[in-house]
């Protein structure tokens, strides 16, 4: 039972990092949602302030180290271009190559790989953002609701940036893994 | 409480998103302007478009929060409407089918 370094980083990318993302998000949208003045007590909103905390800086965290690695470390051995007058069949260790040289896997690289490796970095400015204004106002969002409903939206677009980049991730992993 | 501090943060989160959306399709559909943005050739011109988009984010978070850290926004409505008009468009700007529109005709 072994990774190779390769298998361990995406792992590290994906499994860790980008699903924890998905997973945070659900409990700091909840605790955004019903932060509301008019349904918490002083100790219920300061309950919901630790827990969007908790949640959007764990977003916030597992965003920029996901994209970072994917970017940074995984990134450059999916385009890593192959020796010259290689054949398909020696592909394999060259995912970006072994997709473009089939027209009928071709839009994996031209479609998914290249929404994903962009859309992901959307996720980190905007978690951090709803991370940066739960820790400053904290309790006092009760009273702000277009704070709030602002902050809802960036974190539900991190959670779709996030998302895509996953879901895209785990297919390419499966027609062209990086080992 | 000040609220402008919030807005600033938010605002200019929009705003880095859609610089890296810009800076996306600019890559996308200039070699030149891909060329520029290979700050670290193994991960090609995203290394640029990336750490661009985090320099412009960090910059107008600086210059708005100095502008705004004691105000009170009243046109907060206004200020939703465009943030959330600049993360829609972000988000268009990194949809391959999108950008290739313009790589086509550029």
């Amino acid at each position: 039972m072994t990774l190779t370094s390769r298998e361990f980083w995406t792992a590290l990318h994906g499994m860790i990092f980008g699903a924890g993302l998905l997973l945070a998000f659900t409990g700091s949208a909840v605790s955004l949602w019903s932060m509301r003045s008019e349904w918490t007590t002083p100790a219920g909103r300061a309950a919901g302030a630790r827990c969007l905390l908790a949640g959007s800086w764990t977003m916030a965290l597992f965003a920029w180290l996901a994209v970072s690695i994917g970017t940074f470390v995984i990134y450059p051995w999916y385009r890593a271009a192959p020796p010259a007058g290689s054949t398909p069949s020696m592909l394999a260790g060259y995912p970006k190559s072994l997709l473009i040289s089939k027209p009928e896997t071709a839009d994996w690289h031209e479609f998914a790989m290249e929404w994903k490796e962009h859309v992901g970095w959307l996720a980190p400015i905007l978690a951090t953002a709803v991370a940066v204004v739960a820790t400053r106002y904290r309790g006092a969002l009760a009273s702000e609701a277009q704070l709030r409903q602002t902050m809802l939206v960036l974190l539900s677009v991190a959670f779709f940036c996030a998302a895509v980049a996953g879901l895209f991730g785990a297919f390419l992993n499966k027609m062209a893994p990086v080992r | 409480m000040a609220n402008g501090p919030a807005w600033a943060v938010m605002l200019s989160a929009s705003i880095g998103a859609v610089a890296f959306g810009s800076l996306t399709m600019l890559s996308e559909c200039s070699p030149r302007a891909s060329h520029f943005l290979l700050w670290y050739r193994p991960a090609g011109s995203l290394s640029g478009v990336a750490i661009c988009a985090i320099l412009i984010w960090v910059g107008v978070w600086a210059v708005l929060h100095a502008r705004w850290k004691s105000k009170r926004i009243g046109y907060q409505r206004s200020l939703m409407v465009v943030i959330l008009a600049l993360v829609l468009f972000s988000l268009l700007a990194t949809f391959p089918p999108f950008y290739e529109l313009f790589v086509k005709h550029g």
